[in-house]
């Protein structure tokens, strides 16, 4: 057990370091003067000179690598050439909005995905399951944008009883987490439908009823257990990709994450602000991917961990 | 001064199960009559596909309303009546506790997911009013009594950290936990290898003595039957051909179809014997969907004659055996017009 | 000659199992209607999609406008009929260098294994560190705005999917036995790859191609929709869709009606890509 979580960790490990360097490298790849970005646009000669020799930039590109993640060990992920505080300050208050836009979409996911896909598997070939799986597909189909647009223009503009934009309040939070959890929402009630269904016909099922186990144990706690095993797993993949995915409904809604923190400063051509967040985002997604695969074995207990 | 025959624990008359398909309706047990008496073992053989398993789901009620229907027939149980008119309610209360079914497949009939001890502790609290150690400790006790070295460890092991052998035994204390008053074991070595096969067989022999439990045991190996039955239906397409006691089906066979399947069964040959041919049936068991007309044996069997092709041979006692020995045939008896 | 017929048979009952599902049949229908709208539509379009008509902006859908106008008085149905061609030739571009380039490095991975397998591997888990869009914006930014370069960063969104399925499905018959006969008997590496593996992968690849046409659709308005992709005035769906935002209260069908061109064709191709699936598929999932 211990040797497949070193092992998943050191397996990490590489991707982490990839990450970095795509992230290092996104500033030299950008035709131009790597000094001149950085400075900005309203640079003067010596102030894109400062930043040159400040960020090392006329060292050859290996040890400006070096002294980039010596960097980022030490918190320092650059300075914002917009406001000037440091990359890290501006974007961990809006790292922590996406967390709570992301978490609010997940559980949407398990409440109603997970719900519709197990009514829709217990009722197969009935107009309950015809229409949830209907829905499932539309939503699927939908653009995150779209659909914001959709609720905004449904509850609040039309209804009046949410607000558009903004940040605040949990009438606030509603509409961001409905369209930023529609898709993975119909993705998992699609999966735990075919997951129960298949489940559902398994041998150990008719044993339990064999038993004299009413439908209710069987189905919530004998299929349950073992259909969710791959929804879970595409749950916490989908929170992963959710905190660094929801630029979208971020912009559509102002909702202050690090999405939208990644779009105005692509703008503002801010670019340490675009690496930092590029950053933030890919190591959590690493991170929580890396979580997902270490809870697996808890939750499948015939997982070989070889 | 005779004693009054004994009452059956188990009664189906003139059972009807049929699936109702896209293409058409397969008549899976049609009119099948068997009674099991209180601490005896009945074996039920067949051919896959004669309705051995179709009759112990039906009398669990365990099969998919649709496609599959109960369409006529009694099932009576001893103090509880007609199974086929109770509730799904009514029915939980009896499975697992009066009675009990064992499976085919031990690697696949366990949930993979939950650990054994709890998979038979479920079953005894579903059933007992006991608090959770007593149902532990009866668990406990149950492991050790289908012979599993180390229960107190064992109890907390996945299904898959065992091997088929003591997955089946499992099976087994999960199905005796709370005293059956029957139980149906449909084919339940069949997965097994030879040699664990003799373990569960003696195994389950051993535990009907100690518990009472009657069995109905279905399987399409005579040698099983041989070693663990005292009374045998023969079934074929649907319907029972022969019921006799295991003796006497061995030592007498009358229908056709039973001599059939004993003849086919290979023999060592003695010094001096040359090497003979494994006799066969002739011709494949039909298609549920297109029974022929008549005795569903009619086809095949050698002495068929016109009678049986027209009419289908009621199960009836032949004359001289005190109702002991049952048979489907025209050869045993008269047809309706002479 | 029984081999051809063996395989003929078998696509012949893959077709009747995808004709007689109604589900992908509408998915079929929606996307032929969307191909006829997106090559011929262009001719019968009743306006100049780039026409401005600033007395008639934002007039709501009528008989003049179908769809109504949009803020600059343009005729959004012309805009997206012509939107219709844009969608498509993102989508498919987008598809060919994903399936091109990802079966590539999943063939060189699966059949000479070893390092180049490990590090192509790797590769692909590095790309697959970062979140879906985040990668697409990452590389529109580097290179910079346009519908081209959204066809570059889209495309390689998926090289990872059809990497993996290649090599899985190189991995499979690489040691089967008439691939071992066929090496023996002196087949280059290349004949080998071309003759015996890639037929095998076909099947998946289809349905992979299918449903990813509908991702890279969705995620290419997304970026246009930032400003990152296509470029006003060009009537992109997702542009069109941004552009609307600001009328949202006053003028709902500017950006209603783009996103639900975008929702129908992407329904169309995941319900047939789902429906080729279950056709390719020997095991019937219900």
């Amino acid at each position: 057990m211990f040797d497949y979580f070193v092992r998943r960790l050191f397996q990490a490990v590489p991707v982490l370091l990839g990450v970095t360097i795509i992230v290092f490298g996104m500033v030299h790849l950008i035709p131009g003067d790597p000094a001149e970005i950085l400075a900005g646009t309203n640079a003067s000669i010596e102030d894109i000179q400062d930043i040159r020799q400040q960020m090392g930039l006329d060292k050859p590109l290996v040890e400006q690598y070096m002294i980039y993640m010596k960097n980022i060990f030490k918190g320092d992920l650059g300075t914002s050439i917009r406001t000037r505080r440091p990359v890290l300050e501006e974007m961990l208050p809006r790292y922590v909005n996406s967390l709570q836009l992301a978490a609010s979409a997940v559980v949407i996911m398990l409440a109603f995905g997970i719900t519709t896909g197990i009514l829709s598997a217990v009722k197969q070939g009935t107009w309950i399951d015809y229409t949830s799986m209907a829905i499932s597909l539309f939503g699927v189909s939908m653009p995150v944008f779209w659909f914001g647009l959709m609720l905004m223009l449904f509850f609040s503009v039309y209804l009046g009883i949410l607000p558009t934009t903004g940040i605040g309040t949990f009438k606030h939070l509603v509409l961001p987490s409905l369209a930023l959890g529609a898709h993975s929402t119909a993705v998992v009630a699609r999966l735990t439908r075919s997951s129960m269904l298949e489940v559902i016909r398994q041998d150990y099922i008719r044993t339990g009823r064999a038993k004299g186990l009413n439908e209710y144990s069987v189905i919530l706690q004998h299929a349950l257990k073992n259909a969710l095993i791959p929804v879970v797993t595409i749950v916490f993949l989908r929170f992963g990709a959710l905190l660094g995915g929801a630029v979208l409904a971020e912009t559509v809604f102002a909702w202050p994450g690090v999405g939208l923190l990644m779009i105005e400063a692509i703008g503002n051509r801010d670019y340490p602000v675009v690496q930092g967040c590029v950053l933030m985002v890919s190591v959590s997604f690493v991170l929580v991917n890396l979580m997902t695969d270490l809870i697996y074995p808890f939750l499948d207990p015939r997982i070989n961990l070889k | 001064m005779h004693l009054p025959p004994p009452e059956p624990l188990l009664e189906i008359k003139g059972l009807k199960t049929y699936f109702y398909m896209k293409e058409g309706i397969a008549k899976a047990v049609d009119n099948v009559s068997l009674e099991i008496y209180p601490g005896e073992t009945l074996g039920i053989a067949g051919e896959s596909g004669c309705g051995k398993s179709v009759t112990a789901l039906s009398i669990m009620r365990l099969l998919q309303e649709p496609p599959a229907r109960i369409v006529a027939g009694e099932i009576n149980f001893s103090g509880r009546g007609d199974l086929t008119k109770l509730t799904q309610a009514e029915m939980q209360k009896i499975r697992g506790n009066e009675i009990s079914m064992i499976f085919q497949e031990p690697m696949t009939s366990l949930n993979p997911v939950f650990r054994i001890g709890r998979q038979i502790s479920e079953t005894i609290k579903v059933h007992q009013d006991v608090s959770a150690k007593e149902a532990l400790n009866r668990t406990i006790e149950l492991l050790k009594m289908v012979g599993l070295s180390a229960p107190e460890k064992q109890i907390k092991d996945y299904p898959h950290q065992l091997s088929g052998g003591m997955r089946q035994r499992v099976m087994i204390a999960m199905a005796l936990s709370c005293n059956p008053k029957l139980m149906l074991a449909d084919e339940p070595t069949t997965a097994l290898d030879v040699t664990i096969q003799a373990q569960i067989l003696h195994l389950m022999n051993d535990l009907k003595e100690r518990i009472g439990t009657s069995i109905m045991l279905i399987t399409h190996d005579l040698g099983v039957i041989a070693k663990m039955a005292q009374k045998v239906c023969i079934m074929y397409a649907g319907v029972v051909v022969e019921t006799t006691d295991v003796f006497t089906i061995f030592s007498n066979p009358l229908h056709p179809y039973t001599i059939g399947l004993l003849a086919s069964l290979p023999r060592p040959h003695n010094a001096g014997e040359g090497k003979q041919r494994l006799t066969t049936i002739k011709g494949i068991v039909p298609s549920l969907l297109h029974l022929p007309a008549g005795c569903k044996f009619s086809d095949r069997c050698p002495k068929a004659f016109e009678t049986c092709k027209k009419w289908e041979p009621p199960l009836l006692p032949v004359n001289g055996t005190k109702n002991k020995h049952l048979v489907s045939c025209w050869l045993h008896h008269t047809p309706p017009n002479a | 000659m029984k081999r051809t017929s063996g395989k003929r048979k078998l696509w012949r009952e893959r077709f009747s199992i995808l004709w007689s599902n109604s589900l992908a049949k509408t998915g079929l229908v929606v996307i032929v209607l969307y191909l006829i709208v997106a090559f011929l539509g262009p001719y019968f379009a009743p306006y100049d999609p780039y026409q401005l008509d600033l007395p008639n902006t934002l007039q709501a859908p009528s008989s003049e406008h179908i769809f109504g106008t949009d803020e600059f008085g343009r005729d959004i149905f012309s805009r997206i009929i012509i939107g219709a061609g844009i969608s498509l030739s993102v989508g498919v571009m987008t598809v060919i260098i994903s399936s091109i380039f990802g079966g590539l490095l999943g063939a060189v991975a699966g059949y000479c294994g070893g390092a180049a397998d490990s590090i192509i591997m790797r590769i692909i888990d590095i790309k697959l560190a970062f979140p879906e869009i985040l990668l697409a914006i990452v590389i529109v930014t580097i290179l910079g705005p346009g519908l081209q370069n959204v066809v570059i960063a889209v495309g390689i969104q998926s090289i990872p999917m059809f990497a993996r399925m290649i090599r899985s499905s190189v991995l499979s018959v690489k040691e089967s036995d008439y691939v071992l006969a066929a090496r023996g008997l002196g087949a280059s590496h290349l004949r080998i790859l071309f003759k015996h593996v890639l037929p095998n992968c076909m099947a998946p690849m289809i349905v992979l191609a299918t449903l990813r046409i509908g991702t890279a659709i969705i995620t290419a308005s997304g970026l246009s929709f930032l400003g990152l992709g296509a470029q006003p005035p060009t009537p992109e769906w997702g542009a069109m869709l941004a552009s609307g935002r600001n009328y949202l209260r006053a003028a709902p069908w500017v950006s209603t009606i783009p996103g639900l061109a975008i929702m129908m064709v992407v329904f169309g191709f995941n319900v047939l890509g789902d429906g080729l699936r279950d056709a390719m598929d020997p095991r019937m999932k219900k």
